[in-house]
C-alpha cells in the first residue's frame, strides 16, 4: 500500500561552487550559458541525491531561483526589481515592484522542470510561488488594489500551473508562506489559489509555514487543493490536537524536520513524530518532509536532515509492515 | 504616542486623554482613521503618517499638502507633523529617500513640520 510518501517542500542550499558563480554572473564576470551549466550540474546532484536516499516525489531544488517571489517576478512583464529590502531578522531580498499590467512572456518554471524530470523516473513537482505570496511579497504602483494585483498573478500562474502539467508535472505545488499574513484576507486567498488550480488534472500542492495556524484553521478544508503542506515540527506539533478535533478532509505533507534550526534532529525523533502524525492521519494520506525550503542550512545540514527524514520514514513502514 | 499597523478609528476620541503630548496615526494602512480625525479633530497636536511607508508608488505632494490644509481648523498644523506612515525600513534605501523628500515638499507646501 502507499504509505507515508516522502518529499521535500521545494528548495535546496547551494553548493558553493554555484554561489560563487552566482556572485561572479551578477558582476557581469560569468556568462548565462556559463551559469546555467553549474545551476544544472547542481541540480542534478540534488536529484541524484533525493533518488540515493529513496524520496519518493522529488524537487529540482530551486538552484537557479535566488528568493521564490522575485525569480517568477523577473520573468512576468509589468515588473521591475527593487534595490534590496528587507525580509526579516538581517535577510534581505530584492523585492518586485509592480508598475505596469502583469503579463506572462513565456513560460516560467517549466524548462527548469523538464530538465530535472529527465534526470529521473520518479515524480518531480512543478513549483509555483502562489499568487497572494506574489503579492504581498511585491510592491504595487499599478493596480492600487491587493485584490486586483493578487487575481491578476492567479491568472498568469494558472497559465503556468496548465503549462507544468502539459510539460508532464504530476504533482504541482502552490507555496503560499504569506497565507497567514492577514487572516481578513483569506477568501481573497482561496479565490486566488482556485483561480490557479482550476481545472488541472494533476494532484496540487499548497504550502505554507510559520503562521498563527489555529487562526487560518478553519480555511485548511476551504483550500482548493488536494494535498496541505505544513510546517510542523518547529512549532511543536502543537496543530495535532485541533487536528484530531477537525479532521482534516485533504492529504497532509507533514514537516518531521525543523529547517530553522542547526540541530540534526535524531532518526528516534522523528520516528516519534512521524508516530505521533499517525494517531491523527491515515498512512495513504500522510507524506513526510522538511518544515519548509532547506535552502538556509549548509549543503550538509540539509543532507543530514534528509537522510535522517527518510530513514526514519522507512523503519515506521517496516515495523508497521508497510514496505 | 504613534500608533502604526491599522487604524484606532473606534478608540480615536479615548486617545486624547492618554498621558501623550503628541498623538501619531498611521494613516495609510490605518486609512479608517482619518475620517475619525476629520469629524473630531485633536487638542493636540497630531503626528499625520500620510505618505505611504509599506509601498515604492511615490505621493504627489500637492495632494498630501491639500489633505493636510483642509484640516487647519481643527488641528493646529503649526504644532503638528506630517511622517511615514510608519518605520521606512521595509523600503528599498533610494525609495525611502525619495519618500522623505516628498514628505519635505508636502510640509513646506503646508507649512507644518515634517
Amino acid at each position: 500500500m502507499k504509505a507515508l510518501l516522502t518529499t521535500s517542500v521545494g528548495s535546496f542550499p547551494k553548493p558553493e561552487y554555484l554561489t560563487r558563480a552566482r556572485t561572479k554572473a551578477s558582476k557581469g564576470e560569468l556568462s548565462p550559458e556559463e551559469l546555467r551549466v553549474l545551476e544544472e550540474k547542481a541540480t542534478t546532484e540534488w536529484i541524484r541525491f533525493q533518488e540515493e536516499i529513496g524520496i519518493d516525489v522529488l524537487v529540482d531544488g530551486e538552484q537557479y531561483r535566488g528568493d521564490m517571489a522575485t525569480y517568477f517576478a523577473e520573468n512576468l512583464e509589468g515588473t521591475e526589481i527593487s534595490g534590496l529590502v528587507r525580509s526579516y531578522g538581517n535577510r534581505y531580498y530584492k523585492k518586485p515592484v509592480i508598475v505596469d499590467e502583469l503579463r506572462r512572456r513565456g513560460p516560467i518554471s517549466v524548462e527548469w522542470f523538464r530538465f530535472a524530470q529527465a534526470q529521473t523516473k520518479k515524480p518531480v513537482k512543478g513549483m509555483i510561488t502562489g499568487p497572494y505570496t506574489m503579492m504581498d511579497w511585491s510592491f504595487d504602483e499599478y493596480y492600487g488594489s491587493r485584490e486586483e494585483a493578487c487575481l491578476a498573478f492567479a491568472k498568469l500562474l494558472h497559465e503556468e500551473a496548465v503549462a507544468l502539467e502539459s510539460a508532464g508535472a504530476k504533482v504541482i505545488q502552490v507555496d503560499e508562506p504569506a497565507l497567514s499574513s492577514r487572516f481578513d484576507e483569506l477568501r481573497l486567498l482561496v479565490k486566488a489559489v482556485g483561480t490557479v488550480t482550476k481545472g488541472l488534472e494533476a494532484s496540487t500542492v499548497l504550502h505554507t509555514c510559520y503562521g498563527n495556524y489555529n487562526e487560518i484553521f478553519e480555511y485548511f478544508n476551504k483550500l482548493p487543493v488536494d494535498q496541505l503542506d505544513l510546517e510542523m515540527s518547529n512549532s511543536g506539533l502543537d496543530l495535532l490536537d485541533r487536528f484530531k478535533r477537525e479532521p482534516l478532509k485533504k492529504e497532509i505533507a507533514f514537516g518531521v524536520v525543523d529547517v530553522h534550526t542547526h540541530v540534526i534532529e535524531p532518526e528516534s525523533l522523528i520516528r516519534e513524530r512521524i508516530e505521533k502524525a499517525l494517531t491523527i492521519f491515515a498512512p495513504s494520506k500522510l507524506f513526510i518532509d522538511p518544515d519548509c525550503g532547506l535552502k538556509t542550512r549548509s549543503v550538509e545540514e540539509a543532507k543530514a536532515k534528509l537522510k535522517n527524514m527518510t530513514a526514519a520514514t522507512q523503519s515506521v513502514r517496516k515495523s508497521h509492515g508497510w514496505t | 504616542l504613534f500608533t502604526f499597523f491599522g487604524d484606532v478609528a473606534k478608540i480615536y476620541r479615548d486617545l486624547a486623554d492618554v498621558p501623550a503630548d503628541i498623538l501619531g496615526f498611521d494613516l495609510v494602512q490605518g486609512s479608517a482613521t482619518w475620517p475619525a480625525l476629520v469629524k473630531h479633530g485633536s487638542t493636540k497636536p497630531v503626528v499625520l503618517g500620510l505618505i505611504d511607508a509599506r509601498n515604492t508608488k511615490e505621493e504627489d505632494p500637492k495632494a498630501i499638502a491639500k489633505r493636510v490644509s483642509d484640516r487647519r481648523s481643527s488641528v493646529d498644523l503649526r504644532a503638528s507633523y506630517l511622517a511615514p506612515s510608519n518605520g521606512l525600513e521595509f523600503l528599498p534605501r533610494d525609495r525611502a529617500r525619495k519618500k522623505l523628500r516628498i514628505l519635505r515638499a508636502a510640509a513646506d507646501a503646508v507649512g507644518v513640520a515634517g
